[in-house]
């Protein structure tokens, strides 16, 4: 059962595919891209998933209350190369942040919720999957409630817990509501700004989690240590190590703290 | 036979080997020490990395440690080695092992004398515990908190008794280090865990002790020394209270601060001896206070080693306490005594860290390419860097210790501002431009600051740390002679260091007389109506010159830079032009994308070296001089900036949409000295004569009228209004009516024409304007005209005078002058920015492409591979324009050519050359006959005319640039446009004008933003070109960061760079002199790097430059999937293969999903493409199961199919038969199938 509703009044505005439960909401985005139903922008919104799905094939747990969207991404700059996954987090959390909470940007596009002191928890995770001339950004956001750690796999893997926006303390809308918003403001915000393509990458620094100081980008075995310094020009991540700054594409982000041997030889 | 004295020291010494177990700065430091006084041997420890650091030279001997960096804490190793060594004293410098407490045990063990506290002292007044019972039980006041290290529950019950918010501090830690803040009870479990963490990796000792966290105080030291006699010297106190996180940056002896009064000098001093004496301390040792702004001090830490600011000390005092320090060691008696010892000099030290402060002081490693210290009086200077110094990122960041001296605080400021303007360290970032900043700051000069300086004023972070201009030019010079070309100018490569030059330019510029400079312009300036007063009663024909702008937009691609305006101004400005039109347009744009300069400063230098003539600037009305409709406030900034450079507007709507032009005309009507000239944008062509243009002029004067409170009549006194034809289409019988009736209707309107040459009738449309009553005329340079920009003014002149008698007042000499010279300058941008297609074309008349756009329109189409589709292109313009009606100028000129490329392109790949005769047959059937005459399949036809068409032309149709001059176009071009969204379409268009809907921009967010990128704070122009052109703008600030003003070059190094060999003289822009000589540039290494090497007046430099793309070797092992077979399936992109669902031998569908590849959180499915079976599989992934990504790169191969083989029909069987010609199966012999299995 699919209500199909608009983000606004305007009927050119993007439409929203309004369903109960669902495996996946990407999967019914891709099945109504190939029926020519999803244009560029729209979305699907799913009440609740049976089998929500996150990076890699990562359970995403889905229980009623917050947002399992698939909205379909335009294949222009910047979401036609590597960074599209970084630009459509910039654009999220830009919205987010439009609409009171204070969201920052761990690379490539976990959404982040900086609390008191030094604590960061994710509020929300995006991604990106392309078949057949299709790129839907599956976005996940935890509105209302704090999802439980699905598995032991998960949390091993999970840097930071968990939190939702109700947390915050700033009481979210409906998830429908706040989506209609979200997607109204990524759809508004990319067309009007011709200079998005251009702009993102600079934006995105300015949000990005951690910058400037050391990290530890770990991949299976492993670990690479430096100083995050921001973004390459496609989004990759660059670390100073060992005197050089290198680019990543690839790995889990996690925030060390300054115990490299730089500091025990440092005077007072 | 008494103490031994500092003599007896000095004899045992001679020739003995004192070890500094320590590198860098302090080693330094203490080796020179050594060998100065006591003729001794200095030693010192060095790893791998430090064998070759200058700090290095200065020892005698070296102590080499290997290979491991931390060896420097491996006392055992050290000892042992000294020990083999004969080595008799070892001074552990600060830092490292120097308050390790084993360090002095070890060397009593081994009968070495260390160079510093016992371990017992040290383990009494080191620890900081410790420390503060001591102090406790002497009545030294010191900072509330535990009594010894607590656990959690310790810490919040002190944290209740004492207050928050309080200091989580590591018991071992020191130095500023191993401290966490705890704000809130809720943070106190998290750092209470994080600090014990970090405390433990730091000092090896977990263990935190609770103090009260005190705001705004001043951290102030004494240094002590005391002998094994008894005898205790403190030395006047240390003010360290400019601190980053608890880290000391500068330190000032005395202190500034006026509440430091001589009793509470006296009281610390006093706390500080007391200290020492009990408990039989000896060696060099400092008491860190903390003081309230109420005066009270309370002690936080003693430091029983030698510290880094301890030169201050050294400098106020005229002393080596290192020196001092060994002799104690060695038992002499203190030579120090207050009767002896007297202060003289106020001096200040920074800590010149390799560290970025404006990217939150991260500290950078690398290769120092320029090295020059800073000298003359007052300047002491400890070092570790040189130039070619690869600087070490395994150490602390500390550079260089500046420290300067003099009888008072000003002076030693001053000298200090000198010495780090004169300290140029190249390569790395450093602290010193964050130095400067902070020295020149009120508050630090007059003393009045605490611990929060820093934080609390992120206004010092803002500056830009610039290399001298002439290295940053002398760099881009390199750059643009390895590479042959100019990147920055934007135009490709359009040269090679091979290709031959034109040479270098070295124009001959005629002298002008004094005579003609004192003559005076003959129009009154300042007041706009004795202006236009002035040229309504002088009759003749007026003129303005458009070389620098519009000529040079069209011809020269507006690469002609401000360095060549300086060149001709100064000529053009003796001709007698009404104006010289200098800015504006596409210009604005340019001059920061690809000519790096500011295009308001370029205005204001017009100004300068060309006062006398008026200067007239280009402006679209809703964009202004940006691409994009402005709101108000922005609208309102930009135009008050044009106002104070410009005296003439001129302001064109591509619509002539007169509202469109309103909130421009109240900023310029509002400056008094500035003329408002509204342009009409003319075509030719049913629907635009006479009448029509006459009501758009009335709709102008009624607008602008009514902004000055006057009626139309009066309000045609008051303005300019200004022909614009860009394509030059409008013959010169329909001027000759148009001006008649412009005049007749309002003759005191002042008319202002601007014609191009593209259809090769500039000159008799020109005359037939002026003749029938025009009084401007827009022309240009002879020697600068080509194919698209104005015409000739001489010619211009001649024509006038002599074939219809109109009178022309302009100086024929000042205008001979001016073209010679610009004849010299014309070949660089001939050859180099040229466009493509050149010459006259008359039939611009029919398609009607404006001046600028005519060849890269064109170019565009060639580049794209459509060429033999343009003649069909332009026939598309000539109809289209006959549908949807308006006029071909920015933009409306870019939205026409796009929809006829995209119609032709479109109709070419739906079928060829066909299909796109036929839709302008369609096009012309469409155009001809009137619309009840057309048939229906011709209505059904006229549908596709515009089904390619992009989002600006359907917003054009909707009314979203503004209001069509003719109005909508027929309803069928909606449905063509918009397809079955059509009959909204309708619903949503509108007349307004789209600046009615705008929203103010949020001025003060936007100044942040570009703030937080640039790093300071933006000029007021610097804003207002970012308002307007932000990529830029930001890419023009990069530049003159990185290279300067290229304004400074000329034109052949712009453009060709030098050869080897050849001499340069250029001046900075302050007039400073410089010589440059290239001396080689290298073959590009395997990564397309060049080494250019170069003398720059007398320094020898040399840069990297990135000729050519780096040979990925990588590559040649990548077996790269042919894009033609079906049958080879590549990776869609670079990234990691982590699944791969199919196996060789598995049959697949097309359409089935292969494999799936991820970058950066974009997963891609991969999908077969026919149906088939696995023929092979390169690479294999299972990131589920193995943890594993398989990294792939764009186009490799990574499954190969082959065609779906027949399989045995029997069932039992089932096999793949091998061969397509057999009849039975090879393996069950059953008679094979004749079909190919189906799937």
């Amino acid at each position: 059962m699919m209500i199909r509703e608009h983000t606004g009044s305007d009927p050119s505005s993007p439409a929203v595919w309004r369903v109960e439960s669902v495996p996946s909401s990407l999967d019914v985005g891709f099945m109504l891209a190939q029926r020519g139903d999803m244009s560029v922008w729209d979305s699907v919104l799913a009440k609740t998933q049976s089998a929500g799905r996150g990076q890699l094939r990562r359970q995403w747990n889905s229980p009623p209350g917050n947002i399992y969207a698939a909205v379909r991404l335009p294949l222009f700059a910047p979401f036609i190369t590597a960074g599209a996954s970084v630009a459509i987090g910039l654009l999220t959390a830009l919205a987010l942040r439009k609409f009171g909470w204070p969201v920052a940007l761990k690379w490539p596009n976990d959404l982040i919720v900086q609390g008191d002191g030094a604590l960061c928890r994710k509020v929300g995770g995006i991604l990106l999957e392309e078949r057949g001339g299709v790129l839907l950004a599956g976005i996940g956001i935890n509105v209302a409630v704090t999802p439980a750690l699905a598995n032991a796999e998960m949390r091993k893997n999970t840097t930071l817990d968990a939190t939702s926006l109700a947390q915050t303390g700033h009481v979210p809308p409906a998830p429908e509501i706040l989506w209609q918003q979200l997607v109204n403001y990524l759809y508004l915000t990319y067309t009007a700004d011709s200079d998005f393509a251009s702009r993102w990458k600079i934006q995105a620094e300015q949000m990005l989690l951690w910058r400037g100081e050391t990290v530890a980008l770990c991949e299976g075995e492993t670990i690479e240590r430096g100083i995050l310094v921001g973004l390459s020009t496609d989004g990759g991540l660059c670390l100073r190590t060992g005197g050089q700054v290198k680019e990543f594409f690839s790995g889990t982000l996690r925030h060390v703290e300054d115990v490299s041997l730089k500091r025990a030889g440092y005077g007072q | 036979m008494g103490n031994k004295t500092f003599r007896d020291v000095q004899e045992f010494l001679k020739g003995k080997i004192i070890l500094v177990a320590n590198r860098g700065i302090p080693a330094r430091r203490i080796c020179r020490s050594i060998r100065e006084r006591f003729d001794a041997v200095a030693a010192m420890t060095a790893t791998d990395i430090d064998k070759t650091a200058p700090a290095a030279s200065s020892a005698q001997e070296l102590i080499l440690l290997g290979a491991e960096p931390r060896a420097y804490l491996d006392i055992d190793q050290i000892i042992n080695k000294a020990k083999q060594r004969g080595v008799v004293g070892i001074h552990p410098g600060w830092g490292f092992a120097s308050e390790d407490t084993a360090f002095p045990q070890r060397c009593k063990d081994a009968d070495i004398v260390f160079i510093g506290a016992t371990a017992e002292a040290m383990n009494l007044l080191g620890n900081k515990v410790h420390a503060r019972n001591v102090a406790r039980c002497l009545g030294i006041p010191v900072v509330p908190g535990s009594d010894g290290s607590v656990d959690i529950a310790g810490a919040r019950k002190l944290a209740a008794e004492i207050g928050l918010p309080i200091m989580l501090k590591a018991e071992g830690g020191g130095g500023g280090r191993g401290i966490v803040a705890v704000n809130t009870e809720s943070e106190m479990e998290d750092a209470f865990f994080k600090a014990s963490t970090l405390a433990q990796a730091s000092f090896g000792n977990p263990r935190l002790f609770v103090e009260k966290f005190l705001d705004t105080v001043r951290h102030i030291e004494i240094q002590v020394i005391a002998d094994r006699y008894g005898n205790v010297f403190a030395f006047d106190e240390r003010d360290c209270t400019v601190q980053r996180n608890h880290q000391k940056l500068i330190e000032t002896t005395p202190s500034p601060w006026p509440g430091l009064t001589c009793a509470l000098r006296d009281r610390l001093k006093d706390y500080a001896r007391r200290l020492v004496k009990a408990v039989g301390y000896y060696s060099l040792a400092t008491v860190e206070f903390l003081i309230t702004p109420d005066g009270s001090p309370y002690l936080i830490e003693v430091n029983t080693r030698l510290q880094v600011e301890h030169g201050i000390t050294e400098c106020r005092y005229g002393i080596d306490l290192v020196e001092e320090q060994i002799a104690v060691a060695f038992g002499a008696e203190l030579r120090y005594s207050e009767e002896k010892l007297r202060p003289s000099y106020c001096s200040m030290q920074v800590r010149i860290n390799c560290e970025n402060p404006q990217n939150n002081f991260e500290p950078n490693s690398g290769m120092i390419t320029r090295y020059v210290s800073p000298g003359g009086p007052g300047v002491r200077l400890d070092s570790n860097i040189s130039a070619g110094y690869e600087f070490p990122g395994n150490y602390d960041s500390v550079g260089a210790l500046l420290i300067t001296y003099a009888h008072d605080w000003e002076k030693t400021l001053a000298i200090m501002e000198r010495g780090l303007d004169e300290y140029i360290i190249g390569g790395i970032r450093t602290t010193i431009p964050f130095f400067q900043q902070v020295i020149k700051h009120v508050l630090f000069r007059k003393g009045e600051i605490n611990t929060n300086f820093i934080a609390e004023h992120p206004e010092l972070m803002q500056y830009t740390d610039v290399a001298p201009e002439g290295e940053r030019l002398a760099r881009l010079v390199a750059e643009i002679s390895a590479k042959g070309y100019n990147p920055y100018v934007r135009l490709g490569e359009y040269r090679s260091t091979t290709t031959p030059r034109l040479g270098p330019f070295e124009p001959v510029l005629p002298p002008i007389k004094s005579s003609a400079h004192r003559r005076a312009s003959p129009y009154p300036q300042g007041d706009r109506l004795a202006t236009l007063d002035f040229i309504r009663d002088s009759g003749g024909v007026h003129f303005s010159d458009t070389t620098t702008r519009d000529v040079t937009q069209s011809n020269s691609g507006n690469r002609f830079r401000l360095a060549e305006d300086r060149l001709i101004g100064p000529y053009l400005d003796n001709v007698g032009y009404f104006s010289i039109e200098n800015g504006g347009g596409a210009h604005f744009h340019v001059a920061m994308m690809a000519n790096m300069t500011y295009p308001f400063t370029e205005a204001r230098e017009w100004n300068n070296f060309a006062p006398k003539t008026l200067k007239q600037l280009l402006v679209r009305s809703t964009n202004v001089l940006g691409y994009s409709p402005q709101p108000r406030n922005v609208m309102r900034k930009t135009g008050e900036m044009i106002c104070e450079h410009y005296q003439v507007v001129r302001c064109f709507d591509f619509l002539n949409h007169i509202e469109n032009m309103g909130p421009i005309a109240e900023v310029v009507l509002a400056c008094a000295d500035v003329i408002f000239q509204p342009a009409l944008s003319l075509s030719y062509a049913k629907g635009f004569d006479v009448q029509h243009y006459l009501n758009v002029t009335e709709d102008i004067l009624r607008m602008t009228g009514a902004m000055l409170g006057i009626d139309p009549k009066k309000a045609s006194r008051h303005v300019i209004l200004g022909l614009k034809d860009m394509g030059g289409v409008c013959p010169p019988r329909f001027m000759t009516e148009l001006v008649r009736a412009l005049r007749k209707r309002w003759p005191e309107l002042v008319l202002h024409y601007h014609r191009h040459y593209t259809d090769g009738l500039f000159l008799p449309a020109c005359g037939a304007a002026a003749k029938a009553g025009a009084h401007i005329i827009d022309v240009g340079l002879g020697s600068a005209v080509r194919s698209y920009g104005q015409g000739d003014v001489l010619s211009a002149v001649a024509y006038f005078e002599d074939e219809l008698g109109l009178a022309c007042r302009l100086n024929k000499n000042a205008i001979r002058d001016a073209n010679f010279v610009c004849k010299q300058i014309m070949p660089y941008y001939d050859r180099y920015c040229a466009p493509y297609f050149q010459g006259i074309d008359y039939d611009v008349t029919l398609y009607g492409m404006p001046g600028g756009a005519t060849s890269s329109s064109q170019e565009g189409a060639m580049k794209q591979g459509y060429i033999h589709l343009l003649p069909y292109m332009l026939k598309f313009l000539e109809g289209t324009r006959q549908i949807i009606r308006y006029h071909d100028v920015t933009p409306g000129s870019q939205l026409t050519w796009n929809t006829a490329f995209l119609a032709v392109a479109g109709a070419w790949k739906r079928g060829g050359e066909d299909e796109v005769r036929y839709l302008l047959e369609v096009l012309n059937e469409v155009t001809r006959l009137p619309e009840a005459d057309l048939s229906q399949e011709m209505r059904k036809a006229r549908l596709s005319l515009y089904r390619d068409c992009n989002d600006a032309l359907r917003n054009l149709l909707l009314g979203k640039f503004g209001k069509l001059p003719l109005g909508f176009p027929a309803t069928w071009v909606y449905e063509s446009a918009f397809g079955t969204d059509w009959k909204n379409a309708l619903t949503r268009r509108s007349e307004a004008s789209p600046l009615e809907t705008l929203p103010d921009m949020n001025l003060d967010a936007e100044e942040k933003a570009c703030a937080d990128i640039i790093k300071r704070r933006p000029s007021a122009e610097e804003f207002v070109l970012y308002l307007n052109h932000p990529s830029d703008m930001l890419r023009t600030v990069k530049f003159r960061a990185e290279f300067a003003d290229p304004n400074n070059l000329p034109l052949h190094v712009w453009f060709e760079g030098l050869k080897v060999g050849q001499d340069f003289y250029f001046n900075e822009t302050n007039g400073k002199p410089h010589h440059l000589v290239l001396l080689s540039i290298s073959r590009p290494s395997e990564m397309g790097v060049s080494v250019c090497r170069y003398v720059l007046d007398s320094e020898i430099m040399s840069c990297e430059v990135q000729v050519s793309q780096p040979v990925v070797t990588g590559y040649k092992d990548t077996l790269l999937a042919d894009p033609a077979d079906l049958y080879q399936v590549a990776a869609p992109s670079n990234g990691d293969l982590w699944v791969m669902y199919v196996h060789p031998g598995d049959i697949v569908k097309a359409g089935e999903e292969l494999f799936n590849v991820s970058i950066m959180k974009q997963e891609k499915a991969v999908f077969a493409p026919v149906n088939g079976i696995v023929k092979r599989v390169l690479k294999t992934a299972d990131f589920k199961e193995y943890k594993q990504m398989v990294p792939v790169r764009e186009g490799e191969l990574v499954v190969e199919l082959a065609p779906v083989p027949r399989i045995c029909a029997n069932e039992a069987c089932g096999q793949i038969i091998p061969l397509d010609d057999c009849v039975f199966c090879p393996y069950c012999a059953s008679r094979v199938e004749q079909f190919v299995l189906s799937i």
